[in-house]
């Protein structure tokens, strides 16, 4: 781990992240604005889900989801970023380490809803309640996102905690 | 000025600013990050549904969003008190902070007549959407990415 992060550190990403001052709070900029993409869309997904607004088509929402991709990807990148410029920072934060098990978690669920739920989510009309078995992967979502928000915000304050 | 020195003075500015507690400063960041994703987040759905992306969605069951989006707003009034309170004599005068309030306010007024003209409308599916509600819901995303930039911005320029 110490070599890796050391390697880290080295590489040009890493002084560019550090070399210029406009450009750590331009990624952070970015990273809200990937954030509201990812989460607007998602949890708009998961309440329909769970039984608001349910005069919206389910599938006419699950058109966003490309938005929540693409929020995501935006902020796979610009958290790769933060990471390059202080690796030490992160692998020391244990808000930054739960936050990367809740992604993986969130993934987890992910997977599981377009391999096992999504099918039986199709045909939920306007009016339509949603299946449990979808319910339960909303509510499991929206735990997961929210927490992923607090545990990344918390970061800046949990320096030298793991 | 010295208005602002009251306030940062006041327990409730105090207590934000200098209590060990995870329940002061921390606490009121991540509620604002929070009520961010929430109200910006519901507004790009809003808005770039008015814009013309994803016209299969149904505008009017959209009204149901609104009282999620005040909640989210609610959070972030509460929170953004706190912290602007926590350090008003150089937040406040802070022309970064001036012009967020300012975007703030302004995308406060889209989203009031959104709601009251656009969705409130029982009939909003049955007619085009006029030029008005779509620079509306633009405005709106407009607005809300330069409040989010000025506000990140009033860490770094003071």
């Amino acid at each position: 781990m110490q070599s890796f992060v050391e390697w880290v550190a080295s590489t040009r990403v890493s002084w560019f992240m550090n070399d210029h001052v406009w450009v750590w709070p331009a990624t952070e900029i970015l990273h809200f604005f990937g954030m509201s993409l990812l989460i607007g869309t998602i949890v708009l997904l998961d309440l329909r889900m769970l039984g608001m607004a349910k005069k919206l088509p389910l599938l006419s929402l699950h058109q966003l989801v490309p938005w929540g991709v693409l929020g995501f990807a935006i902020n796979l990148i610009t958290g790769i970023l933060f990471f390059a410029g202080n690796p030490y920072r992160y692998v020391h934060n244990i808000s930054f380490v739960l936050k990367l098990l809740f992604i993986f978690l969130a993934g987890i669920n992910v997977l599981v809803f377009y391999l096992n739920v999504f099918r039986d989510t199709e045909s939920v009309g306007s009016g339509d309640d949603a299946p449990m078995s979808a319910k339960i992967i909303a509510a499991i979502s929206l735990f997961l996102w929210v927490g992923i928000m607090g545990l990344g915000r918390m970061i800046t304050f949990m320096d030298d905690t793991f | 000025m010295s208005f602002l020195l009251w306030l940062e003075s006041t327990g409730f500015g105090t207590f934000v600013r200098e209590s060990e507690s995870l329940f002061a400063y921390p606490t009121f960041i991540v509620l604002h990050t929070f009520g961010l994703s929430i109200v910006v987040g519901i507004s790009v759905v809003v808005g770039t549904r008015l814009m013309g992306l994803a016209p299969t969605i149904p505008l009017a069951p959209l009204n149901k969003l609104f009282p999620i989006m005040w909640f989210g707003f609610a959070i972030n009034l509460f929170s953004g008190s706190g912290l602007a309170a926590a350090a008003a004599s150089t937040t406040i005068p802070n022309p970064l902070f001036i012009a967020k309030i300012i975007f703030v306010l302004t995308a406060v007024a889209v989203m009031v007549v959104l709601q009251v003209k656009v969705f409130r409308d029982p009939e909003v599916d049955d007619k085009p959407l006029d030029t008005m509600s779509k620079a509306l819901g633009g405005s709106l995303l407009a607005l809300w990415l330069l409040a989010m930039i000025s506000g990140r911005l009033i860490t770094y320029i003071a």
